[in-house]
């Protein structure tokens, strides 16, 4: 079934098509929600408010203004904003910034070797504050302008933020890349 | 490609297919439940509703049934009264045979009584008899009577039984009238003491006669000893005061368990007017529930200089980096709170009763409650670890001093013997602050069901 005859029948009032579209969506919602949560329940409660927003306000998806997904994945942005504006925005600047800087072609190359539930978990790992700035600019692909507004920092405070989250989270992929190669090595000795 | 973007460009499309393994079946199922919570408010109405026909039932079988020996035993009291009576004023020698098969219908009742002395395990019905076998014996031919009554276990009149006793002496004319003066004086009453119609119906029904109860009925205002359980959920309300955002969500905003409260109450009720009473009472009441507390966050700005991390790189050479600068550190706590609160409470209300039927009625009241000693005893978990890290009790919660509005409505059933049943709902919502913390409003919301026993003390 077509996404806009499910979108049909949902205004209609259709439970089997609720149904469908949450089926055909949920792992994508609940990723994003994931990624911006450190535990699973609260990423589910996010999940759920996210569908709950969405189902409320199908009937002012405009089909001819663009697809349902971008529609949708604006929606549930907008929800985890809203829960990350009400939760406050804490700046963590706890990590020293004495990170050695390593040559980066090999840590992206590194990079492609890491599976998505690694890469997961170690945005999860992040502090609160760097995580919200990394996700919100990597995957939303908000400038840090807009950032600073919806989190209520500055764009410059957004900006380090993030360049400390992209520090943070490749040390620790560095560790853990280091440490399925050292697992591997020991594994074949 | 600019190079500060590489981890853009890396992971902005890592995760279009990545599958997050979620059971999407229960999580459909809990967003099912979350959308409707109606259903689950419903399925308590139904308890509260369920329970309150049981209830409801319950009683009134206890007290029709207890009704229906005392209708058996007016009947036989009235028979004989009236054959006393009759007895007495006619003469006997035209009537002989009507007067036999009197007693032979009166002989078809024995069993009643004799179930009913059985229970009560008196000689009342005995002493009846052999009244009304002296005045018969009197009257009727000895060799045409034929009914075997015993004579002997004469017993002083009970003074349940008084009114029949003087009706046997004076005459139908006396029972009339007290039956009279008995009517106007159960018409004054608050509650009736009898459902009448029902024991007239049966009466029609059942037996040709019959006499109403002689229950003592006095005048004048009565108090009401009670007591009352209650069972109920409560909501609570909690806001900051500087216009930020609640930090606490309540269990049942976090849908995750059921809030409830249970009352004892005792209570004195004085009837002022006919319909109206005040009632003066004091109580205790536990609410239990679970709340989230999401956002309690401490920053703290202090000059480390011994900030040292170890790091492992791929090449497998450590790097221990040693510096000193000011570091700001934020720390978040998400966790759980499950608290009991208890508090002991003094009320009082003004109340109106609406008499629906004989014996039923409906009973309106309000008023303020103040608790004298409140404590919260509980613990906080923290989410993460699961760990407890203090008892509410030692968080500071004030004690005393708290007022609440209160309604209650009910219905109100007679059972007789001086005693009373109330099913009902009792709302209260705190008026004053509840909270220790000066920066949040913290109010409950209480919604119970409550049943209550009565005596009435005249």
């Amino acid at each position: 079934m077509e996404t806009r005859e499910i979108i049909q029948f949902c205004l209609e009032g259709n439970k089997e098509a609720e149904n469908r579209l949450f089926m055909r969506y949920a792992n994508r919602v609940y990723t994003i929600c994931l990624r911006y949560c450190k535990q699973k329940e609260e990423a589910k409660d996010l999940m759920q408010e996210c569908f709950i927003t969405l189902f409320d306000n199908l009937s002012k998806y405009d089909e001819n203004k663009g697809e349902f997904e971008g529609w949708m994945f604006r929606v549930c942005t907008n929800v985890v904003l809203k829960k990350l504006r009400k939760k406050k925005h804490t700046i963590n600047i706890s990590y020293p910034e004495y990170l050695p800087e390593k040559p980066e072609e090999a840590f992206e190359e590194a990079l492609e070797h890491v599976s998505n539930q690694t890469l997961l978990e170690t945005i999860q790992a992040l502090p609160e504050g760097y995580r919200q700035v990394l996700n919100l600019y990597v995957f939303e692909g908000l400038k840090h302008t807009e950032i600073g507004d919806c989190l209520g920092i500055s764009a410059a405070t957004s900006r380090s933020q993030y360049g400390r989250a992209k520090k943070l989270l490749k040390a620790n992929l560095e560790k853990k890349i280091a440490n399925k190669i050292n697992n591997e090595e020991r594994r074949l000795a | 490609m600019k190079r500060e973007d590489w981890l853009k460009d890396k992971l902005k499309n890592r995760f279009n297919d990545f599958d997050p393994q979620l059971d999407l079946d229960q999580a459909w199922n809990d967003l099912e439940r979350r959308r409707n919570p109606k259903e689950d408010k419903r399925r308590v109405l139904y308890w509260v509703f369920g329970l309150g026909v049981v209830l409801i039932a319950i009683s009134l079988y206890w007290n029709f049934n207890r009704m229906s020996m005392e209708e058996k035993q007016v009947a036989n009291q009235e028979m004989e009264i009236e054959e006393n009576h009759q007895i007495e004023n006619r003469d006997p020698k035209l009537n002989r045979e009507k007067e036999i098969k009197k007693i032979s219908n009166s002989k078809e009742i024995a069993p009643h009584r004799i179930e009913y002395n059985t229970k009560r395990g008196t000689d009342e019905r005995i002493t009846l008899e052999a009244k009304h076998t002296n005045s018969t014996i009197a009257s009727l031919s000895p060799s045409k009577l034929n009914v075997n009554i015993q004579t002997e276990n004469f017993s002083t009149l009970s003074p349940k039984l008084q009114y029949a006793s003087d009706a046997t002496l004076a005459g139908t004319q006396k029972v009339l009238e007290q039956k009279e003066k008995r009517a106007q004086i159960t018409k004054s009453y608050l509650i009736a003491k009898r459902p009448l119609t029902r024991i007239k119906t049966t009466r029609n029904r059942l037996l040709p006669k019959i006499v109403e109860l002689t229950q003592p009925v006095k005048e004048g205002a009565s108090y009401d000893l009670g007591l009352s359980l209650g069972y109920g959920i409560h909501a609570r309300s909690l806001k900051d005061r500087s216009g930020e955002q609640s930090e606490f969500i309540s269990s049942r905003n976090a849908q995750e368990s059921a809030l409830d409260a249970l009352a004892i109450n005792i209570f004195m009720r004085r009837n002022i007017f006919q319909n109206q009473f005040i009632e003066l009472g004091a109580g205790f009441m536990q609410t239990s529930f679970l709340f989230q507390d999401q956002s309690i966050r401490n920053e703290q700005t202090e000059l480390d200089n011994t900030l040292t991390e170890r790091h492992t790189y791929p090449d497998g050479t450590e790097v221990l980096i040693y510096g000193a600068g000011i570091e700001t550190m934020t720390i978040t706590r998400d966790s759980r709170f499950y608290q009991n609160y208890r508090q002991l409470d003094l009320h009082a209300a003004f109340g109106h009763k609406i008499q629906l039927r004989n014996s039923l009625g409906l009973i309106l009241s309000g008023g303020m409650e103040y608790s004298i000693f409140n404590s919260a005893t509980g613990v906080a978990y923290s989410e993460e670890s699961n760990q407890e890290y203090g008892r509410l009790g030692e968080l500071g919660y004030r004690t005393g001093g708290l007022f609440s509005g209160l309604f209650n409505i009910g219905l109100t059933k007679e059972l007789g013997a001086g005693y009373r049943t109330e099913l009902g709902l009792a709302m209260k919502r705190n008026v004053s602050d509840l909270s220790s913390i000066e920066r949040f409003s913290d109010k409950r919301n209480h919604l119970l069901a409550k049943v209550s026993f009565i005596k009435v003390l005249n």
